[in-house]
């Protein structure tokens, strides 16, 4: 079963069957939240995972207990957070910063891949849905990623998916901000050409996006992503780290303790202890940091200025990323006083110098509204998304909404290949940020040289994707290696190959195509013609013979 | 015919203002229905407890989960129980100035309102209509419309005037029936589950709307679930750490931690399965194991009790149709046996009463509409010696509704001088009526003996009185 095969059952049937479920899963560093299409109000509803009596969102957190002769357990969310501090060594945060490493994970004496354990939340949040009707039939799933996730942890994104027993042709991914961007139209009337900016601090990541209201008529709104920017690894949970690692300073101090001499329990209270602090400090102007696991125990009160002062470094690169963002738009710089409004999502946006940092940027406080449920509004986002791409959305007799909606989503990075020039390699640029994904496809001839039977015979792409403009080759992300043997021998320069990359429009992935074709009218074109995935860990071999 | 839509920097507001927490709702500007405001932008919970903190250093206020947090911590001043203190007429010091309980209901507003700030810069703030519980007398309604008023004109909120308006709870209700078009029944209950106790009012709806309460009790509340909790909670912390008593710092953990494990704990009641408690508090933490069997052997007997008053209910063959309110139906057995008993459920909104009084924001009902039927017309009570005066002593306030449970008083008496007791009313007048007189027959020789007076009233609103002799 595919998108497809729904999309086209739902046209015939002109609306979704009682059991079809279309979700949108927000899969964040700190926090992840599931929400479904309900069709009877024709809006997406997030799941509690409390079912009514705590929080909806359920951490990120996943944690494996091995108590003495009992049986090993998985708690997954809220219970696993709380009880961090008795399980430091078996309890797993954050694995989203990791999503697309090699990185191992040791628990229940195995190690897991960061996809694994994503797996895993993935799972539990599915699961919640399931509570609510088990005949549940999934017709489609939609995963947000951040803005800035490179194609290797998009597919480990991809990867964690198909480990939670999602089915191949039924995942979808969406960048966090345009999900965002989605949800606020939805609850919002835009007015033609206003430009918005989504500013989304999260545990994790910094995402932002610039849309404008390209085009709105009675039928129709039409929104563009004009400028993208941020982070992928600059959120909360750095915060956290330059403020525990001057919290050990002061123990350090106070007591002579070092952080050699802490246990497991007590670092993993510190750690926490600056979180905490760090979230109290956007109510409070002082707090009073408790470090009840020292002798003797004392007490280290911090101002929200020194704490200010402390992650400042942090605070002039957030602001370094907004005007970058503002600087590179897609068509050109972008002024400030061009934003209309700047909608702010997101855990760290609740600290108070993130509006006073974008008070200065936009001149103007009164541009800068934070969203109504940031917490929920990517994962509902991404369930419109969902809807959309099944063509639920194109029903007029929905009440809250009377257009159609057609979203633009451009590729977020440079994507090419590194090119030998003999004398210097280089990145050479296929498919150009800013390119729409329906439009992001791109072919390129080129002829095989070498000095050998081997040079004339393979070949090797590495395809690669350059996050920032003025990145050099050295820091551009590896997509994948993908090798081609057994090309047929030919003398040198009469081998001509044709390569294409493209986007998959459902994932944001890349994949491509080569093509053996000849050497005009001298050889004839072999009947070489494959299609590859390149992936980051593991070189993809093609046989041409 | 279209609705014309509402302005998006418009907000009408509706408040519940509970004796537990605080709800906020605006009308949608997309759809002119009302949406649940979440201060805590979906990280945490609509319902604000109705704590509030001054902060003696930084001379300003935090309120909801923001104050509980702060509220143990040096240079604060912590205040709680907002509703009981305004129905009480009690003033707090505060770092020296004396704060009456309308200012800082006023001021503990003012902060919620604030959200609006954040969600939309541009935000006018158009009427604004607050709902009481029913047992809240009107004068207070009063009271608090003209403290609301003179705060407000001092905030720059003020610069585009606006509405204060200060309803009960079934008139909250009310407007969202008629909101979403759902008065289309003649007769319906409505059932409020909450925080103080579970009640049960019978609704006429006509041309005139009379409402009344049919059934009051303080033993089926969220607060008793959650004294309960707390005992659980104690006990198996006093078992583990092999201590019989518990210090006050331990005491107040355990507070923290019941607001953190209600959810847990009925949760696992109403699934019938264990549930593993983390005291995190002391050093080093530990974790237990709560058996369901205790659970069961603690909520079970609640449960009971409000099948057994559904049982007083008409169902009327569907005639009589429920309307159900309060966080005491967020857990699923009240509903389980509502169905059972074939009650057909109307409304099963648990924020009606918020959004309701959104909707009274945009169209206030004209009050003369609502006729609450079957209160008290007078208070009553009795006269008491204290210092050597003789004052009244109120037991059941005016305005109360007759099926209202009141307060027992215990009452210390002179064998050789008291020995009966007069109830008595009080008008609005002051002037001061003997409605019974009770003969008193002690067994004890002692001097003095105490007895326990309760006041209630029958379905023909006659008065009944109990007496109970203690031991002293
Ligand atoms: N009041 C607060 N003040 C400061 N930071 C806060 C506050 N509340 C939450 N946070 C921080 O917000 C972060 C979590 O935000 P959020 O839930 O948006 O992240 P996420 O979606 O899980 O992460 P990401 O989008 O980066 O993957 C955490 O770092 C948390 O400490
Ligand atoms: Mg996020």
């Amino acid at each position: 079963m595919n998108w497809e095969h729904y999309k086209e059952q739902i046209k015939i049937n002109g609306e979704l069957e009682e059991d079809w479920y279309i979700l949108g899963i927000d899969l964040g560093t700190t926090n992840s939240v599931a929400s479904y299409w309900n069709s009877r109000t024709g809006k997406p509803e997030p799941i509690d995972v409390s079912n009514g009596f705590g929080k909806i969102p359920m951490p990120s957190v996943v944690q494996y207990r091995q108590e003495e002769d009992l049986e090993g357990e998985w708690v997954i969310g809220e219970e696993a957070l709380q009880t961090f501090r008795i399980y430091p060594e078996s309890t797993i945060m954050s694995v989203k910063r990791k999503m697309g490493s090699k990185d191992k994970i040791r628990l229940n004496n195995r190690d897991y891949l960061p996809e694994e354990i994503a797996a895993m939340i993935l799972k539990a949040l599915i699961d919640h849905v399931r509570g609510l009707n088990p005949k549940m039939i999934l017709a489609g799933v939609v995963v947000s990623v951040p803005y800035d996730f490179d194609d290797a942890a998009k597919k480990a994104t991809i990867r964690a998916c198909q480990l939670a027993g999602l089915s191949d042709g039924l995942i979808g991914l969406i960048e966090e901000p345009k999900a965002g961007t989605l949800a606020y139209n939805f609850r919002h009337d835009l007015n033609k050409d206003e430009k918005v900016m989504v500013f989304d601090f999260g545990g994790g990541t910094l995402d932002i996006t610039v849309f404008c209201v390209a085009e709105k008529n009675d039928e129709a709104i039409h929104l563009k992503v004009i400028s993208e920017g941020g982070e992928a690894y600059h959120g909360g949970d750095h915060i956290d780290e330059l403020l525990y690692l001057q919290m050990i300073k002061w123990m350090e101090e106070k007591t002579g303790q070092t952080r050699e001499t802490m246990t497991v329990e007590s670092v993993a209270e510190l750690s926490q202890r600056a979180k905490e602090t760090k979230e109290r400090l956007s109510g409070v102007m002082n707090y009073r940091v408790p470090y009840t696991f020292c002798v003797p125990p004392f007490v280290q009160n911090l101002s929200r200025d020194e704490f200010e002062e402390i992650i400042r470094p942090f605070i002039q690169k957030t602001k370094a990323l907004v005007l970058q963002t503002l600087k590179e738009g897609y068509n050109g710089p972008i002024n400030p006083d061009e934003i209309n409004r700047v909608l702010l999502e997101g855990g760290s946006s609740q600290m108070p110098w993130v509006k006073r940092m974008l008070g200065e940027i936009f001149g103007d406080t009164d541009k800068i509204y934070v969203s109504e449920q940031p917490a929920l509004d990517i994962s509902m986002g991404a369930t419109y998304y969902a809807a959309m791409k099944l063509g639920l959305l194109k029903h007029r007799d929905l009440h809250t909404f009377d257009r159609q909606v057609h979203f633009e989503i451009p590729v977020p990075h440079d994507i090419g290949f590194e090119i030998d020039y003999k004398d210097k390699k280089d990145f050479y640029s296929m498919i150009k940020r800013g390119t729409p994904y329906a439009l992001a496809k791109k072919t390129m001839r080129f002829t095989l040289s070498g000095n050998n039977d081997e040079d004339m015979t393979s070949i090797d792409l590495k395809i690669l994707e350059r996050i920032k403009k003025e990145d050099q080759l050295d820091s551009c992300k590896l997509i994948g290696l993908v090798r081609i043997l057994g090309l047929p021998k030919r003398p040198k320069g009469k081998t001509r190959l044709e390569v294409t990359l493209s986007i998959d429009e459902m994932s944001g992935t890349v994949k491509g195509h080569i093509k053996d074709m000849g050497y005009s009218g001298e050889y004839e074109a072999s009947d070489f013609n494959r299609k590859f995935s390149p992936n980051r860990n593991e070189m993809q071999i093609i046989q041409a013979n | 015919m279209k609705l014309s839509r509402i302005h998006e920097n418009h907000y009408y507001i509706g408040i519940d203002f509970g004796y537990h927490t605080v709800s906020m709702s605006a009308l949608d500007d997309r759809s002119n229905k009302p949406v649940m405001l979440d201060r805590t932008g979906g990280y945490g919970q609509i319902y604000v407890p109705t704590h509030m903190v001054y902060l003696t250093k930084e001379y300003t206020w935090l309120v909801g989960e923001e104050a509980t947090m702060m509220g143990a911590s040096e240079d604060t001043v912590f205040i709680d129980n907002l509703l009981t203190g305004l129905c009480e007429r009690k003033s707090y010091d505060v770092e020296g100035v004396w704060y009456e309980s309308e200012t800082l209901i006023a001021i503990y507003i003012n902060e919620l309102l604030k959200h609006l700030d954040n969600i939309n810069p541009n935000h006018i703030v158009k009427c604004l209509t607050l709902t009481l519980p029913d047992r809240v007398d009107y004068k207070i309604h009063q009271l608090l419309e003209e403290i609301l008023t003179l705060h407000f004109e001092k905030t720059k909120k003020w610069k585009n005037k606006f509405q204060i308006h200060v309803i009960t709870n079934s008139e909250a209700m009310l407007a969202f029936l008629e909101g979403y078009n759902l008065i289309v029944r003649k007769q319906c209950y409505l059932m409020d589950f909450g925080h103080e106790a579970f009640r049960v009012y019978d609704v006429h709806l006509g041309t005139h709307i009379t409402i009344s309460l049919i059934i009051e009790s303080k033993a089926l509340s969220g607060y008793v679930v959650l004294e309960k909790i707390k005992n659980l909670l104690s006990a198996a912390y006093l078992s583990h750490q092999k201590k019989h008593d518990l210090d006050e710092e331990e005491n107040r953990q355990l507070q923290d931690m019941c607001k953190i494990y209600y959810a847990y704990i009925l949760k696992a009641y109403q699934s019938k399965s264990d549930v593993k408690i983390t005291y995190r508090f002391p050093h080093p933490p530990f974790q237990i194991k709560l058996h369901v069997s205790e659970l069961i052997k603690v909520f079970e007997p609640i449960e009971s009790a409000f099948e057994k008053k559904l049982t007083k209910l008409k169902t009327n063959e569907g005639e009589y149709e429920v309307m159900v309110m309060g966080n005491g139906f967020r857990t699923l057995w009240p509903k389980y046996h509502l169905q059972e008993k074939a009650f057909s459920i109307l409304v099963e909104d648990l924020d009606a009463a918020s959004k309701g009084s959104a909707l009274w924001s945009l169209k206030p009902y004209k009050k003369k509409k609502i006729n609450h039927v079957g209160r008290l017309k007078k208070d009553y009570g009795i006269m008491i010696q204290e210092d050597g005066a003789e004052h009244f002593f109120m037991i059941a306030q005016s305005g109360s509704y007759y099926a209202s449970e009141f307060t027992p008083v215990g009452l210390v008496m002179v064998r050789d001088k008291d020995l009966n007791i007069k109830v008595l009313t009080k008008d609005i007048n002051n002037k001061i009526e003997q409605v019974a007189s009770l003969a008193l027959n002690p067994s004890t020789s002692e001097a003095i003996f105490r007895v326990t007076l309760k006041i209630e009233f029958d379905q023909d609103m006659q008065l009944v009185t109990t007496v109970l002799y203690d031991d002293l």
